[in-house]
């Protein structure tokens, strides 16, 4: 059949997502020792200050200070500051149980999550300052992977390898495969100075940078990506650790995680009309002219993909079922031919397409250090239907809030 | 300044349009296969039918008349069998192909006035032969037609229940071809799906199988 619209769409966006693939893959194989590999520990240890600012979340906080306890890191030079950013919860009274370990624990009025960590950075006393979200725990080793990457003085922020907690429900097996994805794609972009969001679980700063550019933007729906930007917009250096895990937990549901993903994408909407100037300037080298520009064309892609192919999947089953209701007959016998036969082009397209998608996710993987499970394979595959379509759904919700100016509602 | 990757992203660049352009030419190879794949078949539907034409003459210059009966119609069924088969695969390879549509285009021309010529020869076999298959004219469209899909399938069951006493010929009404036109014009189609059954029934747009029944 002549190719019709919707295929040609289909076509440049495969191509599109190939390339992009590729890209990846080749940082992956041009750099590869350095790639799963992280910088030695300076001969003199840095002072290191973590940073938990948490509201309401009893729940977790105590995993979260247990885990921070566990650093395998000499306790002289490590400080934890809890911040208690006006919780009505029991926070508070887990924080202050934590007092005899060694935890200091600030209580403040209600501000939001970044005027809670600048109150901790302001009582912190280390060289490095680590933000850790109070939902979320970390590998006893993570400290020693990410503090090599400041010695070089350019480094300003070094983002760690954040997994999902004991994923349990479909939704949370998911987002673990897409977060493996996000921390091959995260180290990628490293090699080109491009990352553009230190995630809030376990992101280390250099604090005499923190002091010069301002602490976080109060107020701001993704703090973390808003202050990651302005580094990279300030001329300094943003790397990523290769195997220093930290394992948060993620939204369960459906409507959860899109009520999660709307804020993190209006906030990159937010704090890309922020610093419109690193698009597509040569000052910002390839963050500018390549990674935040691929970016938002990547977006667009998906968007298009999900829609023609939730198009077309939708029209072959209508008239499958269409056809049968009018003739009267749901058997009909299935014949088996030869597929070679039955193989069209865009077929072969679409499956080298998936083949380079499949390396991709082999090789995040790879990088996290996690086994593929054979009995994983149904929810990798249903991932692929129905993960991107949610994810488009969000990015679409996001775009019309933000083009309507919807007001913010920030969940302290 | 900053630094900006060029080589990267030229070798990514080359290696996607390497990886595209084999899985184009493997695509092409595909359809290339599929192409000659039904010209063997053409191929062997022509020798069929000028074979039996030949066996026919024969008998005939030979004085043995009554001949024409018996070979036509036992072979009627086989040779419908395989036209049937290569009526689907042209269908269903003309949908998966995307280069050398034009040469299937071809070989449906070359195919419908083969078949038509085979439609002729049973309705004087039935004239003046014992013989007395049900003969369908089936008018349909490949444009989108959920219709003419149930059509396919309810033609498709009762051809399975009575292969013998069953013989459709499908024509593809859009097909830019003379004698589709005449026939188009001399049953006055003006509906597709639509059926001539023996030559003189009309049935106009979806026929259900237990409609069809009756006639057959």
């Amino acid at each position: 059949m002549p190719l019709s619209a919707l295929d040609i769409v289909s076509i440049f966006g495969s191509v599109f997502t190939m390339y992009f693939a590729f890209v990846y893959v080749l940082i992956y194989f041009f750099n590869k020792k350095k790639f799963l590999s992280n910088p030695p520990l300076p001969k003199k240890l840095p002072k290191v200050s973590i940073i938990v600012p948490a509201y309401n979340e009893g729940k977790t906080i105590a995993l979260t200070l247990k885990s921070l306890m566990g650093l395998n890191y000499p306790k002289k030079l490590l400080e934890v500051i809890a911040v208690n950013d006006g919780s009505a919860d029991e926070t508070r009274k887990i924080m202050e149980s934590f007092k005899g370990q060694g935890v200091k624990v600030i209580n403040k009025v209600n501000g939001g999550k970044a005027s809670a960590l600048n109150a901790g950075i302001k009582k912190s006393t280390g060289e490095i300052v680590v933000c850790m979200d109070a939902d979320s725990i970390v590998d006893k080793n993570a400290l020693r992977k990410t503090l090599g990457y400041f010695s070089n003085p350019e480094v300003a922020a070094v983002a760690s390898s954040v997994k999902v907690l004991n994923p349990k429900s479909m939704i949370q097996k998911f987002q673990f495969l897409e977060y493996l994805y996000n921390i091959l794609l995260r180290k990628s972009l490293s090699f080109l100075d491009s990352i553009f969001v230190v995630p809030g679980p376990f992101g280390l700063y250099r604090k005499s940078v923190l002091e010069k550019i301002g602490g976080f933007e109060e107020g701001n729906l993704t703090e973390d990506m808003e202050i990651t930007m302005r580094i990279q917009n300030k001329g300094y250096k943003v790397e990523a650790a290769t195997d220093a895990f930290t394992y948060t937990i993620s939204p369960s549901g459906v409507r959860k995680l899109v009520n999660q993903r709307v804020r993190w994408y209006r906030g990159f909407l937010i704090n890309s009309k922020k610093y419109k100037e690193l698009y597509l300037n040569p000052k910002y080298g390839d963050l500018g002219m390549f990674t935040l520009p691929a970016y938002v064309l990547l977006v667009f892609v998906l968007f298009v993909l999900i829609l023609s192919m939730s198009y077309m999947f939708t029209n072959t089953i209508f008239h499958f079922f269409n056809v049968r209701m009018i003739s009267g007959i749901f058997l009909t016998p299935i014949e088996i031919v030869n597929p070679i036969l039955y193989t069209s082009a865009l077929t072969v397209l679409w499956l080298t397409s998936i083949t380079t998608s499949l390396v991709v996710f082999y090789l995040g993987f790879k990088v996290s250090k996690e086994k593929i499970k054979l009995k994983m394979i149904p929810v990798y595959l249903m991932s692929a239907l129905f993960y991107g379509f949610i994810l488009a759904y969000t990015w679409s919700v996001s775009l019309l809030k933000e083009l309507k100016g919807e007001k913010i509602k920030w969940e302290r | 300044m900053g630094k900006i990757s060029f080589k990267l992203y030229l070798v990514a660049a080359a290696l996607t349009i390497v990886v595209f352009s084999s899985g184009i030419l493997f695509g092409w190879i595909l359809d290339s296969n599929r192409v000659s794949d039904v010209q063997s078949q053409i191929d062997d539907l022509a020798i069929s039918f000028q074979n039996l034409d030949l066996e026919n003459s024969i008998y005939q210059a030979f004085g043995n008349e009554t001949f024409t009966c018996s070979i036509y119609s036992s072979r009627a069924e086989s040779l419908s069998k395989q036209t049937d088969q290569l009526a689907e695969e042209l269908n269903s390879f003309r949908e998966v192909n995307e280069f050398q549509l034009s040469k299937l285009d071809f070989f449906k021309k070359k195919y419908t006035v083969m078949n038509l010529q085979f439609w002729l020869q049973l309705v004087n076999l039935k004239k003046n032969c014992d013989y007395n298959s049900t003969t369908v004219l089936y008018f349909y469209t490949t444009k989108p037609c959920d219709e003419c899909a149930a059509q396919g399938i309810v033609l498709d069951a009762l051809k399975r229940k009575s292969p013998e006493r069953l013989m459709i010929f499908a024509i593809d009404s859009d097909l830019d071809l003379g004698v589709v036109a005449l026939l188009k014009t001399k049953y006055n189609v003006t509906r597709i799906p639509t059926l001539v059954i023996n030559e003189n029934i009309k049935i106009e747009g979806f026929a259900s199988q237990s409609a069809l029944k009756e006639f057959l």
